[in-house]
This record gives structure tokens, sequence and C-alpha cells, in this order.
């Protein structure tokens, strides 16, 4: 051993006996109590996990907490979407109705019953003519139909099935009044225009993701073509003329249709 | 829990670079506090005991280079108090002037050699926590013992004999 060795070991011997030599009794309790209070009260729950065992590959890997997290807040974001559904579809400002079920206007007071005087029927469209041909051989009554309940877990694709649905509400009950004045012999003029705003309604649907699900989208377009029919028909159009619609409302079973989506549409 | 199982040595370790308990308690705490609060960010690649050690330096470090700057600053007030004090004080015995000697060494070489020397830190361990390479740590011992030698040579002879 040289000398500088032999010095080194002399003044590491007391360098590690003299220097800054710390006291033998640790203060573990108040510098514990001091790293509590530091964490704050929030994380006192961090600092109580140090019993975590911290041998290598002990540690669960982080990509499964990432998919833990990923899978709850896919949950959560479901369950969001479900519990708004039917909320949203309350919160909307619901029209208001006069007995038949007609959306009053504001602006023009109560709406005019009156139904406008007689005048010649104006030209239906040939599809009208061609149900009208059909109406005389038997058609297979359609069966139900029912929405997929699978669609819409999307909540940006919820919010379109909560328009839709109120949008069939309306028409549904739209359909209702025109079926009643039809029964009188009468036309409203006030469902022409109720018609064409439900008729622009059901075109941007039929764009729309709410269309996706084939069952509301055959429904919408059935709708639309009844919804065209009613639009064009004046005021004093002639009882074939409603006949005619009212065949088409009858076959294609859009009213019935449109009930049974509307309540499972709020199921779901 | 961790806590027990690393405490004292990062205790020791703090008070072996600052001198004072309550600057060492100061470290101590700071560094568990933030060893809490970065849990997430431990990778088991490295044993938890060095993880915190990185911490429980650069915690030292830091606060020792604020605490230098503080007391440098307040240096010429405390000795002009002082002066007629040093004058009277007697020639500082051979543990005083090592501890002068070490106090008066670089950080980087004082660091090394509490670390390796005084606590018994590998070079791998003082690598890790100063974020060097092992190669690095050894050269600055090595300086570290250097300094040491010459800054105490007026002992060297009764020392090894």
């Amino acid at each position: 051993m040289t000398d500088d060795e032999r010095m080194d070991a002399l003044l590491r011997q007391m360098a590690a006996e003299e220097y800054n030599r710390p006291p033998h009794i640790v203060p573990r309790e108040q510098m514990w109590e001091a790293v509590q209070a530091g964490l704050g009260a929030g994380d006192k729950g961090l600092a109580d996990q140090t019993v975590i065992p911290v041998s290598r590959g002990s540690r669960v890997p982080r990509w499964v907490y990432l998919a833990a997290a990923a899978v709850a807040l896919l949950a959560a974001g479901i369950h969001l979407g479900r519990m708004m559904g039917p909320s949203t579809q309350t919160a909307l400002a619901p029209v208001q109705r006069d007995s038949l079920g007609l959306p009053i206007d504001r602006d023009r007071g109560a709406r005019q019953n009156d139904v406008a005087p007689g005048g010649q029927p104006e030209q239906i469209r040939a599809d009208v003519t061609l149900r009208s041909d059909d109406k005389s051989r038997p058609r297979p009554r359609p069966e139900p139909e029912r929405l997929d309940p699978n669609l819409g877990n999307d909540p940006a694709t919820q919010a379109y099935s909560v328009a839709a649905s109120q949008h069939m509400t309306e028409a549904e009950a739209m359909l209702t009044a025109f079926k009643g004045d039809l029964s009188q012999g009468r036309m409203d003029a006030q469902i022409a225009s109720w018609g064409k705003d439900l008729l622009s309604n059901t075109r941007l649907l039929l764009d729309s993701p709410a269309a996706r699900d084939p069952v509301r989208r055959r429904l919408l377009q059935d709708l639309e073509l009844i919804l065209v029919q009613i639009v064009q028909l004046s005021p004093g159009a002639s009882a074939r003329d409603r006949d005619l619609i009212n065949g088409a409302l009858t076959d294609d079973q859009v009213l019935m249709r449109l009930r049974t989506a509307i309540p499972l549409q709020k199921g779901t | 829990m961790l806590y027990d199982q690393h405490v004292d040595r990062v205790y020791r370790l703090a008070f072996r670079l600052a001198g004072e308990d309550d600057l060492a308690r100061d470290f101590t705490q700071e560094t568990f506090i933030r060893a809490f609060q970065r849990l997430g960010d431990f990778r088991s690649d490295s044993s938890f005991g060095t993880w915190i050690h990185t911490i429980a330096m650069s915690v030292s470090l830091n606060g020792l280079r604020k605490v230098k700057r503080f007391r440098t600053r307040e240096a010429p007030l405390d000795d002009a108090l002082t002066v007629g004090v040093a004058a009277r004080r007697a020639e500082p015995d051979l543990k005083e002037r090592l501890r002068q000697a070490i106090d008066a060494l670089p950080e980087g070489y004082r660091t090394v050699f509490v670390m390796h020397d005084v606590e018994g830190f590998t070079h791998e361990e003082i690598a890790t926590s100063l974020g060097v390479q092992p190669g690095t740590s050894k050269a600055q011992l090595f300086r570290a013992r250097a300094k040491l030698r010459e800054a105490l040579a007026d002992f060297a002879g009764e020392w090894v004999s």
C-alpha cells in the first residue's frame, strides 16, 4: 500500500466518523408528519401507497391502467348518453297544440279551422296515382318493425335519435289530425304549413346519422312520401285526392309504425 | 413501508451534505413528498432506493446551492461581527481541518466523496443518482482524494507514520 493509499484510507475512515456526523436517532416520526402535511389531505392516500412492493416486475404494467381507464371512460360515455336520451327529449320545448293536436301559431292566434272554399283539385303526383291503382289488389300487411337497438350507442348518434323521436312524435300528431280532418271531409290549411315543416325536417333526418338505422330510414322515407302528398294537397281538394293519401297512410301503416317506433326509441 | 425502508439512508446522506439537522430534515421531507407525488413516474427498471436517492440528491444539491447563495449575501455582516473572535480562535485540529477541506471541495467532488467514501454508495449508484457515467464518478472521487491529500499534506507525515 502506497502512502497515498494509506492516507486515503485514513481520510476515508476519519471522514466517515467525523464529517457531518448524523445523529444516531433519525427523527422519522416528525419527518413523516411533515411529509403527510406536505402531501396534503388529498394525497394522504398516496403516501399510504408506500406499502406497494418495489421488486422488479411486481408492478402492474402501465398499459393495464390505460386500458382500464379507456374502458371506464367508454362505459361512462355510454351511460351518460343513455341518461341524456330521455332527459334531452323532455328538455326540448314542446310545441303547443290545440285539442286536435295542431300547433298553435302564436303570431296568428288560434288555428284556422275554416276550410278554404272549394276549388279545382290540383294535379296529384304520378306516384300517388300509382298507389291508387295498386290499392285494388291485396298487399301483404307489413310486420311491425322494430328499430335496431344496437345502433345509437354512440352519444353523437343518440342526439340524432332523440331528434328523430321528437320528429316522429310531431309527425304522428300531424297525421292523426290530418286523418281526423279527412273523416270529417274537410282539410285544415294549417296542416299544409305544418306538413311543410315536417317535410323539410324529414329530409334533414334522412341525410343525418339518424337514418343509419335501416328501419328508421324506411319509415322516414314513407313519411316523406306521405308529407309530400299532404303538402301538395290544396285546401279544396276533392275527396278522391284525400282518399289517395289516406290509402297510402293505411297501406304503408305509417301511423302505426310511427306509434310503434316512438316508445321503442325512448326506451333504448 | 417504503418510507421506513429508505428514510434513514436518505436522512443520513442529506445530513452529511448539509451538516445541519434542520436542513437535513427539510431535504428528506421534500424528497419523500416529491417521491410520493411522482410515484406514477417510477419505472421498475431501477430499484426504488436508487430512484429515491436520485430525488434526494437533486433536492439536497439544489437546496444547498440556495443556502450557499443566501449565506454568501449575509457573509459580510457576519464577518464584521466575528472578526475579533476569529483572531482569538486556536489552530484547528485535524478533524476540523478535514471538515474544512471537504467543505472546500468543488461540489461535484464533494458529493461523490461523501457518497462513496463516507456513505458507502457504489459508483453505479452514484452515477444513477447524479445522472453521470460511473467513470465520471470514479474520476471525480480520484480528484477529490487528491485535493484532500494536498490540503492536508502537512499532517501526512504523522498520519502515515
